[in-house]
């Protein structure tokens, strides 16, 4: 569980981003989103998920809108920005380069 | 909202400590997330108060989040905090090159802090203003010290018998000011401890720097080596806004300003006095404490006011 939260920590930027890429949403629907894309494997806590969020806004990667919801409540939306669509796509190459490189090492028979 | 989610929506904002529109915000961010994961509970059928219960045990201790969330929007840019540093650069140089013989140069600059100081108030109080701040508040401050010193003066020259060097109407004039300054200078002290009492902290920094500064200069001819000793000061002073800017950590700012203020404060009053033991070098290091203990002590108190009136 530790090394689970680990991982989820040191890629929150490149999971927020992969999921925003598919359109806007809420702090809410970011959870669930990555709960159920993720079969269940990863979850954000809020302490976690909307520090890391406001920070990518600052950064610029995401952007922040007050909108209604379909049920007419106002949330949040966050937006990916171009500059955060580039940011994903090194991210996406890093992340390539990376599992093939640990798999290389610890499953070499899979290699 | 049950009483549990009062609590803790009141825990998160007294700990958010950011600016009040941004607290604002975060504010009704949470509370909209809590409404859907409440929301979430009820559909699998559990009564209001134990989805809220569990709901508020999913946001995380109010404390951690309150945390991140200042580490977040404290930390600012390096183009930003060289901004905050740079009025300590420019008294650095005055101090340098011996500014303080040109009365209009140090005056003109004291007002040009608080022009900026103003304008960005009105803007919404950017982060790097409150050093701006704190230059702004020397003027008042000093004007108020002088007029004391000129009143308690005069008074005892008029009890002594003696003829007052300003007359009766003069002392009064200055007497009658006095309370209007100390007004100003309590408004900016409280509008400071509204947002963050450590923002008037970093406002006050410069002071003890500035109180070694007056004493060296009341000698009618001061040392040469004096104007690089204060220039280095205000360098360190510049350092300390530097570092504080650009950590995000609430708990290492305040370490990095309780540690860093003495010991730069001691090592410019023992280089200048040879000894602690000093006059100058005691009564900066009780300045330097002053300014490290009073904010927090006087957000205590305001605090405690504010509930009181708001009860």
């Amino acid at each position: 569980m530790m090394l689970r939260r680990e991982l989820l920590k040191g890629n929150t930027e490149a999971l927020l981003l992969s999921l925003l890429a598919n359109g806007p949403k809420y702090g809410y629907q970011i959870v669930k989103e990555l709960e159920r894309r993720s079969g269940g494997y990863f979850s954000f806590r809020e302490g976690t998920l909307y520090p890391a969020l406001h920070r990518m806004e600052r950064a610029g990667l995401v952007e922040g809108r007050w909108e209604p919801s379909p049920s007419g409540q106002m949330r949040r939306y966050y937006y990916i920005t171009d500059k955060g669509r580039r940011q994903l796509e090194v991210l996406q190459r890093e992340w390539r380069a990376f599992t093939r490189a640990v798999s290389l090492v610890i499953l070499p028979e899979q290699a | 909202m049950l009483p549990e989610a009062r609590a803790y929506f009141r825990d998160l904002r007294q700990r958010l400590r950011l600016a009040p529109g941004k607290v604002q915000e975060v504010l009704r961010e949470l509370e909209a997330h809590l409404e859907d994961r409440t929301a979430e509970g009820m559909e699998k059928g559990l009564p209001r108060e134990e989805a809220v219960r569990r709901a508020l045990a999913a946001m995380g201790d109010a404390r951690l989040v309150a945390q991140e969330l200042y580490a977040t929007h404290a930390r600012v840019s390096w183009p930003t905090a060289a901004l905050a540093a740079f009025p300590h650069g420019v008294a650095g140089l005055v101090f340098l090159v011996q500014g303080w013989r040109w009365p209009w140069l140090v005056g003109g600059l004291l007002a040009l802090a608080t022009l900026v100081s103003l304008l960005s108030w009105r803007r919404g109080q950017p982060l790097w203003v409150y050093p701006w701040v704190g230059y702004a508040l020397a003027l008042p401050v000093a004007a108020g010290l002088a007029g004391v010193a000129i009143v308690v003066g005069g008074m005892r020259d008029i009890v002594g018998g003696r003829v007052a060097p300003l007359g009766h109407p003069g002392l009064w004039a200055i007497a009658a000011s006095l309370p209007g300054l100390a007004w100003g200078v309590a408004t900016i002290v409280r509008r400071l401890l509204d947002r963050d009492w450590l923002h008037l902290t970093v406002a006050l920094l410069p002071f003890p720097s500035l109180g070694i500064g007056w004493a060296l200069f009341r000698w009618p001819d001061p040392p040469a080596w004096s104007g690089g000793l204060m220039a280095l000061s205000f360098l360190g002073v510049a350092g300390l806004t530097l570092t504080f800017y650009r950590l995000g950590s609430r708990t290492l700012r305040v370490w990095v300003l309780a540690l860093g203020l003495p010991l730069l404060t001691l090592y410019t009053a023992i280089t200048y006095t040879g000894g602690l033991l000093s006059p100058t070098g005691v009564t900066a290091l009780v300045v330097a404490i002053a300014v490290l203990l009073l904010p927090p002590w006087l957000d205590g108190w305001w605090g405690r006011e504010k509930r009181h009136r708001a009860a």
